[in-house]
């Protein structure tokens, strides 16, 4: 027997230091299609509970949309179930071509190539387009995917700090002697929420020869005037380079992920991408959803619009409720609580109101920066959202926070 | 279990070591020792391997720095310290990275 008693023992241990270390992830059982009420089982075996749901990447709410739906069923019925292949034996369908050109009208670049997920993009497009004489400066505060990408490319690795284009630019100083200088960030930080200065990185991009490369996960669809993404919202539409998105969070929801930008680089992904070449894309269900999904969102902004107006909304009734939020545009909305047990208390007790939320405090954000992290969806309409404050502001008395910054609650709860 | 064998080294007195003088010394003589230690000469043999299976090879000697925090860890090579140290900094910073989705 391979499979010990001590070896068990061992795992077993491995899994406890996880669970003494504040990051066993435990998962809610939903017995309903995504959207902004659902049923939810929670802990396993209790009764199903109906909640507001407050933490779902379901922007636009298209996640259950009937329109995407019946396209997910006509492409089941017209394309099949699976392709059985990876893309460039026998995997590509019409519709995976077809889906990729939409994708890069939408975004305002030359090309795009689908990939499982976009976890799989950022792992797989740094190794594809970078050499060992080039740089990856990133953000210091940009999404795990691509700090495993850049673990995988054998281009030197630098960093700035967050947001700070003085450091930014002393780093792309530093490095002009490099073939090719990248500058790496998120559009949308996941966390707080804040976007990224994507006018001034191109700016600092022109004036030092630097590539640009944007993961805009949490932007697509529903950032700018028109929901092309942050480089929309700052102006720069067509001068990013490279775009790494998801069909799983406002797009549909469902799975999947691109490369989009400069035709070259994009075909280099086509060439030597790892997660390309050696796994299957993007089911032709979802293809067809996705497709459906853009037609939707290219048709009218009426969806990004009513995200937008939710998002106000909301954190005009955080406010005036007098919660302490981290200020931005996006529909992630923070409530801070700066104390783990806070956090992790206020959480519980909104569950029980009818309000799905979570609770994050280190290691999974900085120590003393808990918070709860609200996410707005055009699936909400303004009675949701009403209930949820009445909930917010009994449970906000209920501890003593309301109309508090985060000195006075650190007061009373500590760090 | 035999005590280590050490050697020492007069120095002259009017020799002025930095910190990094004597890790350089040290490192120089580790090196050298073994050289002088190995077994055999499969590396050369492994060598030729690559050679014959088209790679060009070169070796030499770098620093290299390590950094270990319970689970992770960490190491950079570099042809100086300053290259190791600024490597190995940078690859502590992509462990810091958020744990959110």
């Amino acid at each position: 027997m391979v499979y010990s008693e001590a070896i068990r023992e061992w795992y077993k241990n491995e899994l406890q230091s996880i669970r003494e270390a504040g990051l066993f992830k435990q998962e809610r059982y939903i017995h309903a299609p995504q959207s902004a009420e659902i049923e939810v089982e929670f802990p396993e075996g209790s009764k199903l509970r109906r909640v507001i749901n407050l933490c779902a990447n379901n922007y636009l709410g298209l996640s259950s949309h009937p329109d995407v739906v019946r396209a997910a069923h006509d492409g089941l019925e017209l394309r099949g179930y699976g392709m059985s292949s990876v893309r460039f034996i026998c995997g590509t369908q019409d519709i995976h071509r077809e889906l990729e050109d939409k994708l890069s009208d939408f975004l305002g670049t030359e090309d795009t190539l689908l990939f499982p997920s976009c976890m799989d993009a950022n792992a797989g497009v740094f190794e594809a387009v970078l050499t060992e004489q080039d740089v990856m400066i990133a953000d210091r505060l940009v999404h795990a995917s691509i700090i495993d990408g850049m673990r995988l490319c054998r281009a030197m690795q630098d960093s700035f700090k967050h947001s700070d284009m003085g450091h930014l630019e002393e780093k792309l100083q530093e490095h002009q002697d490099r073939r090719v200088r990248m500058i790496i960030t998120d559009g949308v930080f996941s966390m707080d929420g804040d976007l990224a200065k994507l006018d001034e990185i191109v700016k600092l991009a022109r004036q030092y020869d630097a590539m640009v490369f944007l993961d805009d996960s949490h932007a697509t669809g529903f950032i700018g005037v028109t929901g092309r993404g942050t480089h929309e919202h700052c102006g720069v539409l067509g001068e990013i380079d490279v775009i790494t998105t998801t069909l799983g969070k406002a797009l549909g929801g469902a799975s999947g992920g691109c490369v989009s930008g400069r035709r070259e680089l994009v075909e280099l992904c086509r060439q030597r991408a790892r997660p390309y070449l050696f796994s299957n894309t993007v089911a032709p269900v979802i293809v067809s959803g996705a497709l459906k999904v853009l037609e939707l969102i290219t048709k009218t902004t009426e969806r990004r619009d009513k995200l937008e107006w939710n998002t106000k909304y909301w954190r005009k009734l955080l406010g005036e409720a007098g919660f302490d939020v981290r200020p931005g545009d996006s529909p992630i909305v923070p409530v801070m609580l700066y104390n783990a047990k806070l956090a992790q208390d206020i959480a519980r007790d909104l569950y029980d109101e009818g309000i799905y939320v979570i609770g994050f405090f280190f290691p999974v954000v900085p120590k003393g920066q808990a918070r709860i992290r609200t996410q707005l969806s055009a699936a909400h309409e303004q009675a949701h959202l009403d209930r949820a404050i009445r909930a917010f502001t009994k449970v906000g008395k209920k501890y003593d926070i309301l109309g508090k910054g985060k000195k006075e609650i650190v007061a009373m709860y500590g760090l | 279990m035999t005590t280590p064998r050490t050697i020492e080294v007069e120095l002259p007195s009017s020799l002025d070591l930095g910190d990094q003088d004597v890790e350089l010394l040290k490192a120089t003589f580790q090196a050298i020792l073994s050289l002088r230690c190995e077994s055999g000469c499969h590396w050369r043999e492994l060598m030729q391997q690559l050679r014959d299976d088209g790679w060009q090879v070169t070796w030499g000697l770098r620093w290299q720095a390590q950094a270990r925090r319970g689970r992770d860890s960490e190491s950079a090579g570099g042809d100086t310290l300053d290259q190791a140290f600024d490597q190995l900094r940078q690859l502590t910073r992509l462990d810091a990275a958020p744990l959110w989705p």
